[in-house]
């Protein structure tokens, strides 16, 4: 390469569009297809055709030794070198044309409707046809028009025509599902959706708008996958309120059966494309048609032929059925009379356009098929592309013209001074030329081919953008870092990635050397002489000297053996190791391919995704899934400090153990970084997966296994720090803060009674909790307090998590084992330090920023019951005070003990009998409670007249921890409803005092009788006389 | 001291106790009431009784025999009924039983002692009742209103006073015993001329009783 030169004329010698490019760049660059498979009919991907050279058909077609009419359609896929082929058709034409020849060669350089006409029209052969003026006022029609407007008026088109449609086309619509389909599109949410950058109206745009930039391979029309309805879509039509003809359609086209449906109205719609083009752009098809005939009469009448190139029949969309109405016009037979010229055309075209926009009765009428295939080249072909190319840019324009002059014969093909590469590859042309392939190897060809262009890219145009123009520009531009981290490493080689980390500390020097090793080199950590050269990586040691790269200490191989003259076409597979790994599937390698190349662009820089569930995300995601498997198993937690309860509370967030650096979702404890070292490792997990079945059964797995090994324990301290709590005061562990909320909640509930915390125990603290009697006669601030603690997590995980503090798993796997050792004096130590620390940890411990949340959570719960404990003694004692004020003016409040409380509930039952006994309308209580409960009753108000005067909240709650509260209910209850009897009663007594009236008579009856008495006695008397 | 509610529940206790006590004593002294009429009419009727027999015995000569210790037990009875402070029901019900039964039999010996008592002044007036007819027949008719014991203290003086008076009137007529015999005759309608003898002729001249006494032919 002569870089000085190359400088300047890259940009004009590297346009992946040959028509762009000048005539001897053109010439220069070429490099003869042999490959070309010759057609009567179309096919859309022939195979076992026999193989044609582009100058036989240069010969036998092009020329048209016989002079007969013609129509040969050129087809291949996107990029495979069809505008090219037709170019160097044209070129080679204009060198060998007869004179009663006219050529007309139709770029797609415009590439619109508008943009064609124009050019035919200024071809000095048409000069002179009649009614030019006419024509070239029609192409100005709609010349400017704002581009939104005329994506409108193509939207719209198509619904004047679909509201129009008479059935005489051949697709046809039940009434019913036009209107429907009318409606879909009239609704905004879908002419919005349509009219997106990726919707059929902007390709459809880009091929008849003067001033729009499409990609010229594009088919302007609808789509199956236009007219899915996406579930999102759907919805924002709902929230739209689209009309309910529209929301039948849109249901369709989101159903099982939207694919074909789909597809049906696509075809349907696509019918209407030429009429709407044709709207559109102000031209009617016959425009076209006339401007042909003229053309041909006109060039008939001068004794001329028209020879007809035309690179791109897309460019004709809105007017193509017209385009090759006109070709097809023989100028022979019935079509004599009518004085038109005879007509040889070679139109290019794609697959696509072919199978899909030329109706069968114009393919049938195509004289001669010329398929281009893919990979058109052979691998010394693809060098010499490349090398004609990197030769061509080195060369002055003077030269290369020069060399056109010369009819650009082979022979006289100008090699150029190599300035920079002379050490490296070249390869050989025709009559013995050597071409320099510096910036490339053969081996950097091979593999930028093989990962740099996708499938169906692997074609020349794809090959100047993705490979030349990107090498060449990085070459000349950033020699010093040449290869720039642009250029990923896909596969690679984990001996030669270790043994450039380790012998170069430079970390970019490093990657830049694992660059140039992996990509122009082999990629393996072999070094080996030829007796003159020493080679790294299959490169040459002063390739290497002249980048400025450092030359690895490797071990000396044999020399391999040399590449067979034979050359085949650049295989799609890696060829490293293909013969290590014969027994891999295809399949496994490609998934691994593809995890290399998304970790290739994860290490430099990228974001990397593993989100998904399907795909590479997939495997990268079990990958990590794997490595954090391998490391909960591997390390030994309970040895490195971490209990079991620690252990399952990070094995149980959504956080996984290992993350990887700039991962778009997910978030782990330890942060793989995003460099070579953590490729590998991942790398090795995949390889294990997909290689060895989730085992190190593989070629070259024991390398792998020792990486993973001396990586798990590299890592070991880095991860068990990165789960451990972080706290200031290193003192203070989440399970202190796990043990006094478990505290608080025993006072609480009740499950510990006592006015200081000296009985509790470890044993009272782990055994189960009592079962609670639904009512009590706590505050609500209490109530409230305690059902938010239990509300997290059951009373029996709280324990749960307490016992998993201090046990010791008897086993191997710390989750699944069922022994369990109790290590009781460590419980019992901390025990006491909480009760010591009266239940409170550091305040420091709160702003604790542990990654784990549920440890950190521990510490919440703490804060969130201390915050509250205050407010919630203060309530509990504001409510005993109330329900001692209800005692204290029935009781004398000093000097209460059971049988006052005994003499209480037997005057009340006293006072009942009476009432019942007077026939007073009072029902009387049961005094059974209050009786049985006498004792509790009076230790109740004691106990809680004792803490009255206390202000510290602990206390405070311990001394309402037994629920004294709940004890006074059946005193204060009977007090309540003495209190309430008693009014009822004075009320009800007075009502019958009232009825009874004067009682005073009734209270003296004695002598009532004494005249009775007297009388008698007289009689007595009387009849003793009578005797 | 804890006294507050059990004092206060001792009160209504002694309150409850008392007020039930009124109730019951006014629920009894309506009824005591109808019980102690019951009783005091008794009594009282008992007392009348006793006061008609003293009168009848000591102006009639009527003696009630057996009946005097009926009565005195019947007044015993009375003395029982009330014997509680308040008149009991059962033993007034009983007692006026007994009365009943006492006041039957005296009814019907007074009746036959009325018949002894009256029948001869009561032939004697019946005789001579054309010699002074409303006078005669007004002694008459207060004799035969105490042909049944009276409940009035008043019949028995008035049956006194009546046969008091007619003695001393029939006495007043000097009738002898033929003039008695005729007179007799006559009031049962069985004398005839054949009884006219003398000294009755001389009565009838005496006495201006001609136009008087009717002649009629005897019936065989």
């Amino acid at each position: 390469m002569d870089s000085k030169i190359a400088r300047e004329r890259l940009s004009s010698v590297v346009r992946p569009d040959s028509i762009t490019t000048s005539q001897g760049d053109f010439l220069a660059t070429h490099v003869a297809i042999r490959k070309i498979h010759l057609l009567k009919r179309f096919d859309m991907a022939p195979t076992g055709c026999a193989d044609c050279s582009e100058a036989a058909i240069f010969q036998d077609l092009i020329l048209n030794p016989q002079n007969k009419h013609q129509f040969i359609m050129v087809y291949g896929h996107p990029g495979t070198g069809k505008s090219h082929l037709i170019r160097w058709f044209e070129a080679r034409f204009e060198q060998e044309l007869p004179d009663n020849e006219v050529v007309l060669f139709i770029k797609r350089s415009d590439n619109t409707l508008k943009g064609t006409i124009r050019q035919l029209l200024e071809k000095p052969e048409v000069q002179g046809i009649a009614d030019r003026d006419l024509y070239k006022r029609l192409c100005k029609a709609s010349a400017v028009v704002d581009e939104n407007k005329l994506k409108d008026m193509i939207y719209h088109n198509f619904i004047i025509e679909l509201h129009n449609d008479d059935g005489s086309l051949p697709i046809t619509l039940p009434n019913v599902r036009r209107k429907r389909l009318e409606a879909f599109l009239n609704n905004e949410v879908i002419h919005d959706y349509l009219m997106s950058e990726d919707g059929p109206i902007e390709r459809i745009y880009s091929k008849i708008a003067e001033n729009a930039t499409g990609d010229v391979d594009t088919v302007a029309q609808f789509k199956e996958e236009d007219l899915i309805v996406s579930s999102d879509l759907y919805d924002d039509m709902q929230r739209e309120g689209a009309d309910p003809k529209a929301i039948k359609m849109a249901h369709v086209l989101m159903s099982d059966t939207a694919p074909e449906e789909s597809a049906h109205l696509t075809q349907y719609l696509n019918q209407f494309l030429n009429t709407v083009v044709q709207n559109c752009a102000g031209i009617e098809p016959g425009d076209f048609r006339q401007i042909f005939q003229d053309i041909r009469r006109d060039l008939f009448q001068n004794g001329k032929n028209l020879t007809l190139f035309i690179e791109d029949i897309t460019s004709f969309t809105g007017v193509d059925e017209a385009l090759l109405d006109a070709l097809v016009v023989e100028h022979t037979g019935e079509n004599e009379e009518k004085g038109l010229c005879r007509i040889s055309s070679i139109v290019g075209t794609t697959n696509s356009y072919l199978q899909s926009h030329v109706r069968d009765n114009y393919k049938q009428r195509v004289t001669q098929y010329v398929y281009i295939p893919d990979n058109v080249f052979d691998e010394n072909e693809i060098f010499e592309f490349i090398g004609r190319y990197l030769n061509t840019m080195s060369l002055p324009t003077d030269t290369i013209s020069a060399w056109v002059k010369d009819h650009a014969t082979a022979e006289s093909y100008p090699v150029h001074t190599v300035v920079e590469g002379a050490n490296w590859e070249f390869v050989t042309i025709a009559c013995g030329k050597k071409l320099c392939l510096y910036p490339f190897t053969k081996n950097s060809i091979r593999y930028f081919y093989q990962n740099n262009l996708a499938a169906g890219h692997k074609t020349p145009r794809f090959i100047i953008r993705d490979i030349i123009e990107p090498v060449v520009n990085d070459a000349l531009n950033n020699i010093e870092n040449f290869p720039s981290a642009e250029f990923r490493v896909l596969n690679a080689n984990t001996a030669l990635t270790y043994k450039i980390h380790n012998q170069v500390s430079d970390q970019a020097l490093s990657e830049r050397l694992m660059r140039f090793l992996s990509i122009w080199g082999n990629g393996n950590p072999d070094k080996f002489s030829d007796g003159t050269v020493t080679y790294i990586s299959a490169i040459p040691m002063s390739i290497l000297q002249e980048l400025h790269l450092p030359v690895l200490d490797l071990q000396q191989s044999a020399a391999p053996a040399p590449i067979p003259a034979a050359q085949e076409v650049i295989n799609d597979q890696p060829s490293s190791t293909a013969d290590s790994d014969q027994n891999i599937p295809i399949k496994a390698k490609e998934r691994v391919d593809q995890a290399n190349q998304v970790l290739s662009s994860w290490i430099n820089g990228e974001p990397i995704d593993i989100s998904a569930t399907m795909g590479t995300s997939n495997i990268l995601k079990a990958a990590q899934k794997d490595m954090c498997d391998y490391l909960s198993s591997s390390i030994n937690w309970q040895e490195e400090g971490v209990s079991v309860d620690n252990f399952a509370r990070v094995t149980s967030t959504t956080k996984t153990l290992v993350m990887f650096e700039n991962q778009t979702k997910g978030r782990g404890f330890y942060v793989l970084p995003a460099d070579w070292e953590s490729m590998n490792i991942i790398m090795a997990f995949i390889r294990w997966r997909e290689y060895g079945s989730q085992s190190w059964d593989y070629p070259d797995a024991d390398f792998d296994a020792y990486l993973v090994s001396s990586w798990g324990a590299h890592v070991k301290d880095q991860i068990v720090q990165a789960v451990s709590p972080v706290a200031e005061d290193h003192e203070t562990c989440y399970v202190d803060a796990l043990i006094a909320a478990e505290i608080y909640r025993m006072v609480l509930t009740g499950d510990y009674v006592s006015s200081d915390l000296s009985h509790l125990t470890s044993k009272s603290l782990l055994s189960a909790s009592r079962e609670h009697p639904l009512a009590s006669g706590h505050s609500l601030r209490w109530t409230s307090l305690l059902r938010r603690i239990e509300r997290s997590e059951s009373v029996e995980q709280k324990k749960k998590f307490i016992r998993r503090c201090f046990s010791i798993v008897q086993g191997m796997d710390t989750r699944t084992s069922g022994v369990t050792i109790l290590r009781s004096q460590d419980l019992a130590q901390t025990l006491s330090k909480v009760k010591a620390q009266k239940l409170k940890v550091p305040a420091t411990s709160f702003e604790s920023n542990d990654a784990i949340k549920s440890r950190k959570d521990a510490f919440v719960d703490l804060r969130n019951i201390e915050e509250r404990m205050n407010d919630v003694a203060q309530d509990e004692l504001s409510l005993a005070k109330d329900k001692l004020t209800l005692i204290a003016p029935h009781l004398d409040l000093e000097d209460v003990d059971d049988d006052v409380i005994l003499d209480l509930a037997e005057n009340a039952s006293t006072f009942y009998q009476e009432i019942e006994k007077t026939q007073i309308n009072i029902k009387a209580p049961s005094m059974d409670r209050v009786k049985k409960s006498a004792k509790q009753i009076a230790q109740a108000i004691n106990d809680i007249s004792d803490i009255l005067d206390e202000t510290d909240p602990l206390k405070i709650i311990m001394a309402f921890s037994g629920d004294p509260i709940a004890a006074l209910l059946p005193l204060t209850s009977l007090l309540g409803t003495l209190e309430h009897d008693l009014k009822n009663a004075v009320s009800q007594m007075e009502t019958q005092q009232r009825k009874l009236g004067d009682v005073t008579i009734l209270e003296n009856s004695e002598n009532r009788y004494n005249a009775q008495l007297s009388w008698i006695d007289h009689d007595l008397a009387s009849l003793d006389k009578l005797r | 001291m804890n006294t507050m509610m059990i004092e206060k529940l001792d009160d209504y206790i002694t309150k409850l106790k008392k007020l039930r006590q009124l109730k019951e004593l006014k629920q009894n002294s309506t009824r005591q009431e109808q019980i102690d009429q019951q009783y005091r009419a008794l009594v009282l009727s008992v007392h009348s009784m006793i006061h008609l027999l003293t009168y009848s015995h000591n102006n009639f000569h009527f003696s009630v025999g057996e009946q005097l210790n009926a009565l005195n037990d019947l007044l015993a009875k009375l003395k029982r009924c009330v014997a509680t402070g308040f008149a009991e029901q059962d033993l007034v019900t009983e007692a006026q039983g007994d009365f009943k039964r006492i006041q039957a039999v005296i009814k019907r010996g007074w009746e036959k002692h009325y018949a002894l008592l009256t029948k001869s002044t009561l032939s004697t007036l019946q005789v001579i009742n054309k010699l002074d007819s409303a006078l005669i027949s007004s002694y008459q008719t207060r004799i035969q209103t105490a042909g049944t014991w009276p409940t009035e203290e008043a019949i028995f003086i008035d049956l006194n006073d009546a046969l008091s008076s007619s003695e001393k009137l029939i006495q007043g007529l000097n009738l002898d015993e033929t003039v008695s015999v005729f007179l007799r005759k006559m009031a049962s309608g069985r004398a005839t001329i054949l009884d006219l003898n003398s000294d009755v002729l001389c009565w009838i001249h005496s006495n201006t009783l001609e136009g008087k006494i009717k002649l009629s032919f005897a019936s065989k």
